[in-house]
């Protein structure tokens, strides 16, 4: 175990959590993971090995078939519970466009506080705050589908970060970023020093820049006792010569 | 897919508060579609035409749009008069011209017109946001608003979707034509399409609960009527009342003139 989870409280607790669709081997199975207060989590695993899955449930898009979600020393269980939760827990979904269902970007962002019973003005106020924060100020009145991918993902970050979240759950957030925009998400992540988040991607560069510790997952489980580290190694090949990356 | 053609501009109709444009909307073709009469329909179709001008329209671009229900009308005009029954007009072996189909497929067609011209001068010259808002202040239920407004949003990428199945289709060499695998192709592709809208719809769905969302629509707009509101309103109102007045035949020709 890492420092943090001795040291720091937890946030929030998986403990043996499943999930399987009917008649189909499990994706999420017996996984255990605590996640502390503002601490910041990635999770490099590849595709189909059930994070989206792990995301779902524990903000109760999907019933578990087993385990126990606990949430600030909650047990969280029926729909009620997860209400709550979400208000509290933002999830910042792998495509933008399944995001951003407003003809207007200000619409959109503003759509979450105003659900949460915020008046008009508040939400109005909190909406703009947010858009500006992420350097988006003079996007209030753009229309959503006509922003590039960038933008997009950006905006979904925003309505995410306008319900005011304690964590953060981000699905591949660099997918189909370009290079300018992915930098941009890498300074605003590492501005959430008061959040907690945790991140799934396939990009080590961007996990290591965003994140404290990177687990993986194997067989619906998080692998807390195998830490990756990210290291650097001298090796040799033809052509070593030229500039390169390995990925 | 959409295009709005019209919804910028800065013609006295522009101007107008949205709510004001589509509640005169309401107003007028409702009117318009209860009128039988023919000086109250042409008094209608010159209001809405009135309106087509100040909006300050392409003439021939609100032209291009009245082609779209030309068919239509051609189809009454083709039957209509020569099936109506009432008094015969004129006759040339089998074919007989009725007064009373006559009389219908015109009344038709200038209430089409007029309709058409009216949605095209205050309807067209909004954007469907803008268009959702307006009604969701006029206290249309709020599940039909959000109907509206998402399905405006998720229209462009339902045609991006059908727009690359339709190229995965070209890559391999289909070529749309009257074969049975021509019609197949085109059922499957359909039947992708709404099983590819569906599990969209899913995900929107799960990303609004997410962000609380518990069936309620809150707008942000608020309207604010001003003097321009008001005083459009009462010229339509006092517009719509002529053309009921005209209807019940309260006023004539004789009374004008």
């Amino acid at each position: 175990m890492n420092d943090n989870t001795r040291t720091n409280t937890a946030i929030l607790t998986l403990e043996g959590l499943s999930f399987h669709y009917p008649e189909r081997p499990a994706i999420i199975d017996n996984l255990d993971f605590t996640l502390n207060e503002k601490t910041h989590i990635g999770i490099a695993a590849p595709n189909g090995s059930g994070k989206s899955t792990l995301f779902h449930l524990i903000v109760g898009l999907l019933k578990p078939t087993a385990g126990r979600i606990t949430f600030k020393g909650r047990e969280i269980s029926r729909e009620e519970d997860f209400k709550q939760l979400r208000r509290q827990v933002g999830l910042l979904f792998q495509n933008a466009d399944d995001q951003l269902f407003f003809p207007t970007v200000l619409e959109d962002v503003a759509f979450g506080p105003l659900n949460l019973g915020k008046s008009k003005e508040e939400a109005l106020t909190l909406s703009l705050q947010v858009l500006d924060n992420l350097g988006l100020a003079d996007f209030a009145d753009r229309i959503t589908f006509k922003l590039s991918g960038g933008e997009k993902r950006l905006v979904a970050l925003a309505t995410v970060l306008a319900m005011e979240p304690e964590v953060l759950l981000l699905d591949e957030p660099t997918a189909g970023l370009d290079h300018k925009t992915k930098h941009k998400l890498i300074d605003l992540l590492n501005n959430f020093s008061n959040l907690s988040y945790l991140v799934v991607s396939h990009e080590f560069d961007f996990l290591t820049a965003t994140t404290e510790h990177i687990y993986t997952m194997e067989n619906g489980k998080i692998l807390v006792d195998e830490e990756l580290h990210i290291h650097h190694h001298e090796h040799a090949h033809r052509s070593g010569k030229q500039p390169h990356r390995h990925i | 897919m959409i295009q709005e053609n019209f919804s910028e501009g800065k013609s006295p109709i522009h101007n107008l508060a949205p709510r004001t444009r589509t509640l005169a909307a309401i107003m007028l073709s409702l009117v318009v579609a209860l009128s039988h009469q023919f000086i109250p329909l042409l008094a209608a179709l010159i209001i809405a035409l009135f309106l087509v001008f100040t909006a300050r329209l392409n003439l021939f671009a609100a032209g291009r749009r009245l082609l779209v229900i030309a068919g239509f009308l051609l189809l009454i005009w083709l039957i209509l008069p020569f099936t109506g029954g009432g008094k015969i007009l004129w006759q040339y072996s089998f074919l007989r011209l009725h007064e009373a189909g006559l009389n219908l497929a015109l009344q038709l067609t200038l209430k089409t017109c007029a309709m058409l011209f009216i949605f095209l001068a205050l309807i067209s010259t909004m954007s469907t946001g803008d268009l959702a808002h307006a009604l969701h202040s006029l206290k249309l239920p709020p599940k039909l608003v959000l109907l509206l407004l998402i399905t405006y949003r998720y229209i462009f990428l339902i045609e991006d979707e059908l727009q690359s199945l339709l190229k995965a289709a070209k890559i391999r060499n289909f070529k749309p034509g009257t074969s049975l695998h021509c019609y197949k192709t085109y059922a499957n592709l359909l039947g992708m399409l709404f099983v590819r809208a569906a599990e969209r719809a899913q995900r929107v769905h799960k990303a609004m609960l997410c962000r609380a969302f518990d069936g309620h629509f809150h707008s942000l707009k608020e309207y604010h009527n001003r003097p321009r509101d008001y005083c459009f309103l009462g010229l339509i109102f006092a517009g719509s009342a002529f053309i009921v007045l005209g209807e019940m035949q309260l006023i004539t020709l004789s009374t004008i003139f």
